[in-house]
């Protein structure tokens, strides 16, 4: 943890969380090269505004912060999006059971979703975080995690629904 | 997509610890008590154990992805990122105030500068860089290259290798001065070596040193001179034991503590 008023040195940083954020935005975004290009963009931003930083959360709820809303951003990115889902490509070597299809499905469906319903998703479902800790990121009740949650459900129904017709 | 086959995406079963918890505990972020809860489900748990291990192998787990360039990449893109901290921010609305002030300050600096003795000194306890001269040491480890920090601990035989960055064409030394106070040079380790480099970022020194048996904390100086400097190890010395080196005034150093122990 750092208290904000010392700036830290990138290469501590990156030695001790880079690989962190790496799996992340691989996990997110499915490709290599989109994935290092997260890790800079994430980097570059802590760096940007660690003075900022005033040691309120860990830095690496910090580092999952940026790293989501940067993932989540390129996700919606429309030039982006048909390149990211035409190359996925995901790993399971961290033991994870995902899926490559459903995995593609969620990041289709994150990338049309209302924000911080996707930011709540990918804490919660991608993650596993409980909606205690997810909330914790989000600055939000329990509860609202709970409602973004349903929302997001009902929505992803309402498009496969019409999907289907 | 049902609520069954989101709850599927997540790594370890609906019981175990979150990414999050498991990255805290990798990062030593944790309380005692949470940390010990966590390790004792990590004890009885298999999958856990697993994702708990990847943590531990850092970019390993990506052998296609090469952290040093990553990092290099980074470093330079931050390098050329203009300088915006919260302080600075804060004065920039008080600039043209400031203006006398600073002015002020610049000349007393160089007031200071033409007083100094000739020859350049530096601190080697902060790793310094002056005219964009950086000095970039890795640890080989056998299969792969890992950047290490000025003021990390070393042992006997580890290999490290030298990329650095140069801001105009000079001649470049790696000098070392080990704890008892003596001067070796460090590279090049032959007059093969292309002492002499253009400008440009990111140059390898070829070959890798290897640390001897002798302990304490031993500095290395990445020294930068004009091609007319015939030996940089000739025109460099040290004042007095502990004390910092001394080059030529035209010549710029950049300093790497190494910790032996």
């Amino acid at each position: 943890m750092i208290d904000g008023k010392s700036a830290p040195d990138v290469a501590v940083l990156f030695r001790q969380h880079g690989p962190m954020v790496y799996r992340r935005a691989f996990r997110l975004l499915g490709r290599r090269e989109d994935a290092e290009e997260a890790v800079q963009e994430v980097f570059i931003r802590v760096m940007r505004h660690v003075s900022d930083f005033e040691g309120r959360s860990s830095m690496t709820t910090w580092l999952y912060q940026v790293t989501t809303n940067y993932c989540l951003n390129l996700l919606r990115d429309r030039g982006r999006r048909q390149q990211l889902f035409a190359e996925n490509v995901i790993s399971s070597s961290d033991g994870s059971s995902i899926s490559d299809s459903d995995l593609l499905h969620l990041r289709r469906l994150l990338s049309q979703a209302d924000e911080r319903q996707a930011q709540a998703v990918v804490y919660v479902f991608l993650d596993g975080m409980s909606h205690e800790e997810a909330a914790g990121l989000l600055l939000i009740s329990k509860r609202s995690v709970g409602n973004l949650i349903d929302r997001f459900l009902q929505w992803a129904k309402g498009r496969s629904e019409e999907a289907s017709k | 997509m049902d609520l069954q086959k989101l709850q599927s995406l997540r790594a370890g079963g609906a019981d175990c610890p979150s990414d999050l918890a498991l990255d805290r505990l990798h990062a030593a972020e944790l309380s005692v008590p949470e940390a010990t809860a966590l390790r004792l489900h990590l004890a009885a748990c298999q999958d856990c154990s697993a994702r708990m291990a990847s943590r531990e192998t850092g970019f390993d787990i990506a052998p296609a992805v090469d952290s040093r360039v990553l990092l290099s990449q980074l470093r330079t893109r931050l390098a050329a990122e203009p300088k915006r901290t919260a302080r600075w921010r804060w004065l920039s609305r008080f600039r043209y105030a400031l203006l006398p002030v600073v002015a002020a300050a610049a000349a007393v600096a160089m007031i200071g500068v033409l007083r100094s003795q000739s020859g350049v000194a530096l601190d080697p306890e902060v790793t310094r860089s002056k005219g964009g001269l950086t000095f970039a040491v890795y640890q080989w480890t056998g299969s792969h290259a890992r950047q290490v920090t000025s003021g990390d601990h070393f042992v006997t035989g580890d290999r490290l290798r030298f990329v650095v960055d140069v801001p105009s064409r000079s001649r470049i030394s790696v000098l070392g001065v080990e704890s008892k106070g003596q001067l070796y040079v460090a590279w090049p380790a032959s007059t093969n070596s292309r002492a002499v480099r253009d400008a440009g970022p990111r140059q390898e020194l070829e070959g890798a040193i290897v640390l001897d048996d002798s302990q304490g904390k031993e500095v290395l100086y990445l020294v930068a001179c004009p091609e007319q400097v015939a030996s940089i190890a000739d025109s460099c010395h040290l004042q007095a034991s502990g004390a910092p080196l001394m080059c030529p005034p035209q010549c710029s150093m950049t300093a790497f503590v190494l910790n032996k122990n």
